[in-house]
């Protein structure tokens, strides 16, 4: 996969999870991967990088549950997680997690990649692994 | 700095619901109390800091405050860093009086939230906003997990910070939230965003508060009533977006904090109070720890003994801070390290010579840190 210099980077990554492939940037020039999308390397600078994409396997940051709706799309699945997760290949990145169980900690724990039809779009969601 | 730089005049508005009123009508009227706390003429002035409110962002606010106060300042503009700019602005101001860009500076910040828009605080995050990413305090949710993940028992300091400023609020006659706080109320609230719970949030305020900065020399020869050095000065920034934070338990508030105790020439052991920054519990917890006052075992303990209470070890935001005086973003915490340092606070610490004030903003990517002395 190479960068189309037509799209910006974020709509690459748009269009990337419209085929059901979750993809992250890597540095051309130091090898730093990063997300969300962006035009220059947050390491070197370069502009220079290339697209990836993620075996589907990551471990849990930190986790929330909303019980307040900010956003009205959200105000009829409260309560609802979001959670920030480390992509094996190093990548983090904000989603959700399916099946998320109540009263657990489950920082540190392994997660896979499924995508979801919601919004009218293919949503990066992932589930316990274990 | 060669010369040292006072706080001459304090000022503020009524905190809470304040309808009807701009922004500009809010700092005008804190600047005009500043100035006659210093008993200093408006003509005087030569510098006009502001912070922008986040009620509304616009260009030119600095500008347009100025116009508003009759002023063409040789020195002004907005500097913007959220909650920390308050901090920064006086460090700002005494260097550019030091540097002789100005005399005598004004430091103001208001915002309307409250009456006005709260956008700002609920506003949904990039592309993972249709993951239903959005708010302030979901970022702070996201540092307080790991925080509690980190310290299993944190619920109980963040409840006895809570609790602390809360029983400080009911005793200030300016407090928008004059009602104290116990456990069991504490416990039973809903959450917000889990693991915050109401109680865990700042309040949303209308309100304004304004600060008067000279030199000592200046100060003197004015015959200012209760001038109250400022000996340190520092910030530190994190700037990366919570969500890409290598570590979410920690922050730049450590280099602040170091930049301005050896300013200062002082260390956490010297202070006699302290006011944090508390838009979310968890926020003083991670602060303190920052800045020196003694590992998470070691405060919450110091929170057990009702350490954080006036007459205790560690008296904190001692007008009742973000959780009870008024959400406002930081200034309120310099005007309380002001009148601690001048005596006439309404919870007093007895024999206060040293108080640390800090300022932080955005979801901890800023931070400022102002030491004030006797």
């Amino acid at each position: 996969m190479t960068d189309t210099p037509a799209m910006s980077p974020t709509e690459t990554y748009r269009a990337n999870l419209a085929e059901r492939r979750l993809t992250f940037q890597s540095c051309r020039a130091c090898g730093q991967t990063w997300m969300p999308a962006r035009s220059e390397c947050p390491n070197c600078l370069s502009p220079e990088f290339e697209w990836c994409e993620a075996g589907g396997r990551a471990t849990i940051v930190s986790w929330v549950v909303f019980h307040v709706a900010f956003d009205p799309r959200y105000e009829d699945r409260l309560p609802y997680n979001v959670a920030l997760v480390d992509l094996e290949e190093g990548a983090r990145m904000v989603t959700n997690i399916i099946d998320l169980p109540d009263g657990e900690d489950v920082i540190g724990r392994t997660v896979t990649l499924e995508f979801e039809h919601d919004l009218e779009r293919e949503l990066p969601r992932f589930r316990l692994a274990d | 700095m060669a010369s040292r730089a006072v706080i001459a005049g304090i000022g503020q508005t009524a905190f809470g619901r304040l309808p009807g009123r701009t922004t500009e009508s809010l700092n005008i009227e804190a600047c005009r109390k500043a100035l006659e706390d210093a008993a200093i003429e408006k003509d005087r002035v030569d510098g006009l800091l502001v912070k922008v409110p986040t009620s509304r962002v616009e260009m030119m606010y600095g500008q347009k405050l100025a116009e508003a106060m009759g002023m063409q300042p040789r020195f002004g503009g907005v500097f913007d860093q959220g909650g920390a700019s308050n901090i920064s602005m006086i460090g700002i101001a005494a260097m550019a009086i030091e540097a002789g860009q100005c005399e005598i500076a004004l430091v103001s910040l208001a915002d309307n939230p409250k009456t006005g828009s709260r956008a700002a605080y609920e506003k949904p995050w990039g592309d993972a906003a249709d993951l239903g990413w959005s708010s302030v305090v979901a970022g702070y949710a996201l540092i307080a997990r790991r925080y509690l993940h980190e310290f299993p028992n944190a619920e109980e300091l963040f409840r006895d910070i809570a609790i602390a400023a809360r029983a400080h609020g009911a005793e200030n006659p300016n407090a928008q939230l004059r009602k104290p706080l116990d456990t069991a109320t504490y416990e039973a609230a809903n959450w917000i965003v889990e693991p915050l719970r109401r109680d865990d949030c700042c309040l949303i305020s209308d309100g304004a508060a304004a600060v008067v900065v000279m030199s000592e020399a200046r100060a003197k020869e004015l015959d200012v009533r209760a001038p109250v050095p400022v000996l340190g000065i520092g910030q530190g920034n994190s700037s990366s977006d919570v969500t890409l934070r290598a570590d979410l338990t920690k922050t730049r508030a450590d280099v602040s904090a170091a930049t301005a105790f050896a300013m200062a020439g002082l260390e956490p052991r010297d202070m006699d109070c302290a006011q944090i920054y508390d838009c979310f519990t968890v926020t003083v917890a991670m602060t303190l720890e920052a800045y020196g006052f003694g590992s998470f075992d070691a405060l919450h303990e110091l929170g057990r003994a009702g350490g954080f209470g006036v007459s205790g070890d560690l008296p904190i935001n001692t007008s009742g801070g973000l959780l009870s005086e008024t959400g406002m973003p930081g200034m309120q915490l310099v005007l309380e390290g002001v009148r601690q340092m001048r005596g006439d606070s309404v919870n007093q610490v007895e024999n206060a010579r040293k108080c640390v004030v800090s300022n932080q903003g955005g979801i901890m990517h800023t931070h400022s840190t102002l030491i004030l002395g006797q």
